[in-house]
C-alpha cells in the first residue's frame, strides 16, 4: 500500500490529486465520467466576491501544445457559490478548495472569512496571479508586499488550510513564495497560466477578444517545473501543489520529483476527462513498482543538493 | 443520458466530396440516446498537438450505428480524415442540447457543412410523423454532400430535399432561405450554417412569426460546461455554447 495523503496545515487530502481551478467547473460537470469524491480534492472555479459575467468572446484559441483562454474570472460569486453549490458537494463527499480572486485586499479577506464560516471548504487557495482581470491580479501576483499583506490578511481570517498560488508571470518567483510564506501560507500552488497571445493572420486581429491570455497545457510545463524546482530548492519546508501541463502519470512524476507534493490537473482534463484517476493509479503504481512507501518519498528526488 | 468517453472503432472514414469526410462507427446505446442537434467530441490525436478535442455535430443515426460529416478545415480534421476503418478513437457524448422534434411543420435551412446536423432532424422529425423539409446550400455542386451520401430513403428530392448552390450548378441558384418567402403556415424554422445565413432565416421567420432555432459553434475547450470558454452573448448574458446550446432560440439571441 502506497502512502497518498497529502497534509496542509491542519488539512488532510486522502490523495495528491486535484483539479485546476477554473477547469472543473464547480465541481459537478465531469460527474457522469468519474466521481470527484475519489480525488484529493477539486479547486472551485476562481471565485469573486460579486458574480462576474467575464471578457466576451472569443476567450479561447488553440496553440502548440497549449491553449491560450481568457475567461475573465466569469462566476457565480463567492456567496452564490457556498450557497448552491456547496451542499451538493457536500452531499457527494467531494473535498473542496475555494479558490478566490479579490479586487482589493478588503475582498481578499472578506472571502476568505466567507470561506472560513462555511462548512464544506476545507482549504482557502487565493489567486494572486489570475492574468485576466485588468483591475486585479496581475498587479497583487508580482508584488511581494502585496502577496504578503495579503496572505497575512487571509491568516487572520481563517484557521483552516491556506494556499497561495503564484503567477509564473514574474522575474523572481522566490521572491514570491517567500514573501507567501512569511504571510502565513500552508502550502503554495505553483503556478498559474503563463501571460500569452495569439494573432489570427486573416483577420489581422488578435484571435482573442481580450488581446492577451493565459496559456496552459503541456506547452508551459517545462516552465512550470523550473518554477516548482526553484521554490522547493529555496524553501525546502514549503509544500508545493503543482500546476500546468500535466497530461500523464509521468508528468506528474516529473513535478513529484521537482519537488511538489501535490498537482492540480487542469487542461488536460479537455482531452481526457478521466486523466486524474490516470495520474492517481498512474503514479501509485510507479511507487509499488519502485519501493517508494509513500508519493512523499518521491517529493524533491531530483534537486541537486 | 449521461455523456461517457468511450473507445470506438472505426467503421468507415471516407471523402464524400473533395474537402467533407463521412465518419462512421456503431455504438447501439449513443444511437438511442442522441438527439438531432447534439455533438460529440472526437480525440484526433494521442499526442498533445493538436492538444484538444474536435466538436462534431451528429449527422445521422442508422441502425445502431452513428453518422458524422465533417469538412478538413485544419490540422485536426486533416488528421481524423486519415485515420482508417478498423482504427479507434476516443470520443465524449453526446454533448449540448439539440432540437426540439416535436413541431408539426418544420423548415430546416442549412448551409455548407451546418446541413448535416439537419439530416438526423429529418430523419427524427420524418420518424415522428410530423411534416419537415429541408433546404441545404452550398456554393456549387462539387461541394454538396447530400447527394454521395446513402440515405436509406430518408431523402424524397423536391418534396423534403431542396438543394441550392450559389452559382446554380445543381438544385436552385441561390441561397436556401431564398423560398422562406413564399411558404404557407405555422412552421417552425430550424437552422445551422454560416451566421448570416441563420440571420437571414430568422429575419424571414420574423415576418411570419415563425419560433425558431438555430444551432451556434464557438470555440471550445471541454465541451462539458468545465471551462466556461464558449460563450456566446444572449438576451440572459453570456450563455455557454456546449452546454446550454448548441442550439438556441431565436428569441433569445441579440442579431
Ligand atoms: C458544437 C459544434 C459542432 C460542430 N459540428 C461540426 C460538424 O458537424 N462538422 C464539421 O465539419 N465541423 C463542425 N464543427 C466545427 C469543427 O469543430 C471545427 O471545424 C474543427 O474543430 C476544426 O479543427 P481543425 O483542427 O481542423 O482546425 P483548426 O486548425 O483548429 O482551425 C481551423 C479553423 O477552424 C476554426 N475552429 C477551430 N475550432 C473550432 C470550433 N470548435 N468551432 C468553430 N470553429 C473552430 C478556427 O478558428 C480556424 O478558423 C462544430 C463546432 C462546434 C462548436
Ligand atoms: C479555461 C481556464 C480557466 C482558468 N481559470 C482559473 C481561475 O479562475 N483561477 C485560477 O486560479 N486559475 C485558473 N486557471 C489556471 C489553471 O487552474 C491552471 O493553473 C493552469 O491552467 C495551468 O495548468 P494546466 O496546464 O494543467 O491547465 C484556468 C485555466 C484554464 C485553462
Ligand atoms: S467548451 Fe468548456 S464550457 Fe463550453
Amino acid at each position: 500500500m502506497v502512502k497518498c495523503e497529502v497534509k496542509i496545515g491542519d488539512a488532510v487530502f486522502k490523495n495528491f490529486v486535484f483539479t485546476a481551478s477554473g477547469t472543473f467547473g464547480y465541481g459537478d460537470e465531469y460527474e457522469d465520467i468519474f466521481d470527484p469524491a475519489l480525488l484529493g480534492g477539486i479547486c472551485s472555479k476562481g471565485l469573486t466576491r460579486f458574480p462576474r459575467e467575464g471578457n466576451p468572446p472569443p476567450r479561447l484559441t488553440e496553440t502548440p501544445s497549449g491553449l491560450l483562454n481568457s475567461v475573465g474570472l466569469q462566476n457565480m460569486g463567492v456567496e452564490a457559490f457556498l450557497e448552491k453549490k456547496i451542499p451538493e458537494l457536500v452531499k457527494k463527499k467531494v473535498t473542496v478548495i475555494a479558490n478566490i480572486a479579490g479586487n482589493t485586499l478588503e475582498e481578499f479577506q472578506e472571502m476568505t472569512a466567507l470561506c472560513d464560516k462555511a462548512g464544506g471548504i476545507t482549504a482557502v487557495e487565493l489567486n494572486v496571479s489570475c492574468p485576466n482581470v485588468k483591475e486585479g491580479g496581475m498587479a497583487f501576483g508580482v508584488n511581494e508586499e502585496h502577496i504578503r499583506s495579503i496572505t497575512a490578511a487571509c491568516r487572520a481570517a481563517t484557521t483552516k488550510a491556506l494556499i497561495v498560488k503564484l503567477s509564473p508571470n514574474v522575474t523572481d518567483i522566490t521572491a514570491m513564495a517567500g514573501a507567501a510564506l512569511e504571510g502565513g501560507a500552508d502550502a503554495l500552488t505553483v503556478a498559474n497560466t503563463l501571460l500569452g497571445m495569439a494573432v489570427d493572420v486573416d483577420k489581422r486581429a488578435p484571435s482573442i477578444a481580450n488581446v492577451f491570455a493565459g496559456l496552459s497545457g503541456p506547452a508551459i510545463k517545462p516552465v512550470a517545473l523550473r518554477l516548482v524546482y526553484q521554490v522547493k530548492k529555496s524553501f525546502p519546508e514549503a509544500t508545493i501543489m503543482a500546476s500546468g501541463g500535466i497530461v500523464s502519470p509521468r508528468d506528474a512524476l516529473e513535478f513529484f520529483m521537482a519537488g511538489a507534493s501535490a498537482v492540480q490537473i487542469g487542461t488536460g482534463l479537455f482531452r481526457d476527462p478521466e486523466l486524474p484517476l490516470h495520474v492517481l493509479e498512474g503514479v501509485k503504481e510507479f511507487c509499488v513498482e519502485n519501493g517508494f512507501p509513500s508519493v512523499g518519498a518521491v517529493t524533491g528526488l531530483a534537486i541537486r543538493r | 443520458m449521461a455523456m461517457k468517453v468511450k473507445e470506438i472503432t472505426i467503421k468507415e472514414n471516407m471523402l464524400l466530396t473533395d474537402s467533407v469526410c463521412l465518419l462512421s462507427f456503431s455504438d447501439p446505446q449513443w444511437a438511442a440516446e442522441t438527439r438531432p442537434g447534439q455533438f460529440f467530441n472526437i480525440l484526433v490525436s494521442r499526442e498533445t498537438d493538436p492538444l484538444l478535442r474536435r466538436p462534431i455535430s451528429i449527422g445521422d443515426i442508422k441502425g445502431g450505428t452513428l453518422y458524422f460529416f465533417y469538412k478538413i478545415v485544419g490540422k485536426g480534421t486533416e488528421i481524423l480524415s486519415r485515420k482508417r476503418k478498423g482504427e479507434t478513437l476516443s470520443v465524449m457524448g453526446p454533448l449540448g442540447k439539440g432540437f426540439p422534434a416535436d413541431g408539426e411543420k418544420n423548415c430546416l435551412i442549412g448551409g455548407g457543412i451546418g446541413v448535416a446536423p439537419l439530416i438526423y432532424l429529418l430523419r427524427v422529425l420524418t420518424e415522428n410523423k410530423k411534416k419537415a423539409v429541408l433546404h441545404g446550400g452550398f456554393p456549387s455542386a462539387g461541394e454538396d454532400y447530400l447527394t454521395p451520401y446513402q440515405d436509406n430513403g430518408l431523402f424524397r428530392s423536391k418534396e423534403n430535399l431542396f438543394i441550392y448552390t450559389e452559382d446554380g450548378s445543381r438544385g436552385e441558384k441561390g441561397y436556401p432561405t431564398k423560398n422562406i418567402e413564399k411558404m404557407s403556415g405555422n412552421q417552425r424554422l430550424l437552422t445551422c450554417g454560416p451566421l448570416p445565413l441563420m440571420k437571414a432565416a430568422e429575419q424571414e421567420g420574423r415576418k411570419k412569426e415563425w419560433a425558431s432555432w438555430h444551432s451556434l459553434e464557438e470555440r471550445m475547450a471541454c465541451g462539458a460546461g468545465a471551462c466556461l470558454g464558449c460563450v456566446v452573448q444572449t438576451l440572459k448574458g453570456h450563455q455557454l455554447v456546449c452546454k446550454d446550446g448548441p442550439v438556441f432560440t431565436g428569441k433569445e439571441l441579440p442579431w
